[in-house]
């Protein structure tokens, strides 16, 4: 129960002795994170292929899943023309099911497999994606000076010098606002990822692995995971149409 | 005097008990109690649901009651686990279990509470409406669920705290980093844990109302608790930066007291601002429910809320981190 | 547990793969499918409603008929009644003229026959009174 949490890092090239750019590499995260990408892709494009005018059970559930994010990402950003939600929908759906496949590999009782979301440097990565996205929509749409303005505080626009005053309190605090979104979408699945994962283990080793925990397993693994990945790319959704409006 | 290794042991494991599992089983009791009284209005109101009303109030007890589960689990491991080097078992090692304790048991009250709202509320709308029993049972269930990750985080950290952080005698540092990891994620989750769950229970009392448009509510709903839980979650980081990159935090009162106060600033300033959000996520979904096409504009305009009313906790994870890295 | 490295960069890089590759594979085949099933729905429902609109119309063009049938109909009916209504008074009015004809002769042969019977009664007059007179002067006893 030592290594809870530990990750195996490379922290030199393989087969050399050149070390790796910033402080190391987590092999397993990668491994598993492009299993999950392959995996999803086969199975999307045996679902895909057939292009089926009446599709057969794959292609059902693919056109399912796809059909049912197009209508969310539409009522969501509520754009006017469906080829500008259609510019978010790969992103929002590639989100979820990557999120999904990867809360759920770590189910395989095998050594090597362990979610990718239970690294904090996965969560993270895609919840700045998802900031810098809404952060770019917000200029794209209001303009950066209005974009920035906005973060100066609701006092802003207001004629006067104290208006203007207001910003030096304001600006920071929504700079932080926005930076602190960061933190906790990214923290918040992977807590609950890395949490079940402990959970599990503990309860594994109290009863010295004689009792499988499958209803931990069923819970924390497949209801958790489910709704976090949901959380992560519904929030990921919102603050984009937050940026946008 | 030079004071029994025994007594150490015991005094760390009563205070650590003590806390988990007074703490921890508050919530929990008063949120059954919930349940069994919108439970009892309901039976009141339509004798003829009884058998369903009873369902959902046991289920929604069952799911409910979790949290106290965690500390119960928690406070029997803080009782039991082995001591690693029982003849210098110090300070440090109080330290670690009464941190555990006061992380899962503040942790699992806040949690306890919030299960309690949509059980109370899925008791309500069974009583309005008895033949959705089904689907307002699921919902209550997921609600219930997601409003236990607080619990959840505070778990886990009381875990690491009892399997990671026993160090033998008796350190300034180390104890204050045992302690203010507890109160930080302990008392950061009592909050959220509480302002999630209200959330739900919005969403709950929103479906039982409005049974169809249980879809966008229960998308607001999860999207409302999720930001709810944003305190714990800096309550979390706050105690992962300690249990983990304060190796060279200073080993004096001093050193013991940033810690502390950095675990008492994140973990109680996330309070307000998780039962406020909660209000926020509360009315939010009851108004999804309500109005179901105007979905996005209350989505948005409830997640602008939710961000205003947390900027408190921000404030407090600011404090929390000029406490630890650069007085 | 919380360390950032290089797998940071990697994992986004790798989403982003990832993404391009769900887009090409699965999402713009997807969608074209799903916008010409749409498409498709769309337009056969543009034809049925075609289809209802040109059948209402024939309907309507229907209706119009049957109404102006009707309508010429209600006033061949009208008309034939209103003829025989004529007719009938026509002819009760020649009846009535007949009946009011042979009234008017009855009644002047009757008020001549009454003048005659009046002349005669003159005529009479003395000799019924002589008479009187010689049977009251016989006092009454045949």
């Amino acid at each position: 129960m030592e290594h809870i949490g530990e990750r195996l890092i490379w922290y030199y090239v393989p087969f050399t002795d050149i070390a790796m750019p910033g402080g190391g590499l987590n092999v397993l995260t990668v491994f598993n994170t492009i299993v999950t990408m392959v995996t999803l892709w086969v199975l999307f494009w045996l679902g895909a292929r057939k292009r089926a005018e009446v599709p057969g059970p794959g292609q059902a559930v693919v056109e399912m899943i796809v059909g049912a994010f197009d209508g969310l990402v539409a009522s969501s950003l509520e754009f006017e023309e469906r080829e500008a939600n259609r510019k978010f929908f790969p992103l929002i759906t590639a989100l979820f099911v990557f999120l999904l496949l990867s809360n759920y590999i770590g189910f395989l009782p095998t050594q090597y497999f362990e979610e990718p979301t239970a690294d904090i440097n996965t969560t993270l990565s895609l919840g700045i994606m998802g900031m810098a996205i809404a952060t770019y929509c917000g200029c794209r749409s209001k303009g950066v000076l209005g974009y920035l303005a906005e973060l100066c505080g609701p006092m802003w626009a207001e004629p006067g010098i104290a208006g203007k005053l207001s910003a030096v309190f304001f600006f920071p605090l929504n700079v932080i606002g926005e930076l602190s979104k960061i933190v906790s979408i990214s923290f918040r699945l992977f807590g609950n990822i890395i949490g079940g994962s402990i959970i599990i283990i503990v309860v594994s080793q109290l009863t010295y692995n004689l009792v499988v925990p499958i209803g931990l397993d069923l819970f924390f693994v497949f209801f958790v995971g489910v709704i976090q990945a949901f959380v992560f790319t519904m929030l990921t959704l919102t603050y984009i149409s937050v940026g946008i409006k | 005097m030079e004071i029994d290794p025994h007594h150490i042991e015991l005094i760390g494991r009563l205070a650590g008990a003590g806390f988990a599992l007074g703490l921890g089983g508050v919530g929990a009791a008063i949120g059954m109690g919930m349940a069994a009284g919108s439970a009892d209005e309901g039976i009141m109101r339509q004798p003829q649901a009884q058998s369903s009303m009873l369902r959902t109030m046991l289920i929604g007890q069952a799911v409910g009651g979790s949290p106290s589960i965690f500390a119960l689990v928690v406070g029997l491991l803080i009782l039991f686990v082995p001591a690693m080097d029982l003849a210098h078992v110090g300070g440090n090692f109080i330290a670690m279990l009464v941190g555990a304790g006061l992380a899962v048991g503040f942790g699992c009250f806040g949690s306890g509470v919030g299960c309690g709202f949509p059980a109370a509320a899925a008791c309500e709308g069974l009583a309005r409406n008895p033949s959705r029993s089904s689907r307002v049972t699921s919902v209550m269930v997921i609600g219930q669920a997601v409003a236990q990750s607080p619990a959840i985080f505070a778990t886990v950290i009381a875990l690491i705290l009892l399997f990671f952080y026993q160090h033998p005698g008796t350190d300034w540092a180390m104890m204050g980093i045992c302690v203010g990891a507890g109160i930080a994620i302990g008392a950061g989750a009592l909050g959220p844990g509480w302002g999630s769950g209200m959330t739900a229970g919005g969403a709950m009392s929103g479906i039982g109302h409005w049974p169809r448009s249980h879809g966008v509510t229960l998308r607001t709903m999860l999207v409302g608790q999720g930001v709810c839980e944003t305190p714990a979650i800096f309550g979390m980081l706050v105690a992962f930066i300690m249990l983990f990159a304060m190796q060279n935090l200073q080993n004096d009162i001093v050193g013991f007291a940033k810690a502390v106060g950095a675990g008492i600033a994140v973990g109680f300033g996330g309070i307000g601002p998780g039962i406020g959000s909660g209000i926020a996520g509360k009315s939010g979904a009851e108004a999804t429910a309500t109005r179901p096409r105007l979905d996005a504009l209350v989505l948005r305009t409830m997640l602008i809320g939710q961000a205003v009313s947390q900027s408190t906790a921000i404030y407090a994870l600011i404090i929390a981190l000029v406490l630890l890295y650069v007085i | 547990m919380v360390t950032l490295n290089l797998t940071l960069i990697v994992q986004l890089v790798l989403f982003l793969v990832f993404l391009w590759g769900m887009d090409r594979l699965a999402f713009r085949p997807t969608l074209e499918v799903l916008d010409a099933r749409d498409e498709r729905i769309a337009r056969d429902e543009e034809a049925a409603a075609a289809a209802t609109r040109e059948a209402a119309k024939l309907e309507g063009r229907y209706a119009e008929e049957l109404a102006a049938a009707r309508q010429e109909a209600a006033a061949m009916i009208s008309e034939v009644r209103r003829e025989a209504v004529d007719e009938r008074n026509a002819r009760l009015a020649e009846a009535r003229r007949k009946a009011d004809e042979a009234v008017a002769a009855a009644r002047a042969a009757a008020q001549e026959e009454l003048a005659g019977e009046r002349a005669r009664y003159d005529e009479l007059l003395p000799g019924l009174l002589d008479e009187m007179r010689r049977k009251m002067s016989l006092g009454g006893s045949d």
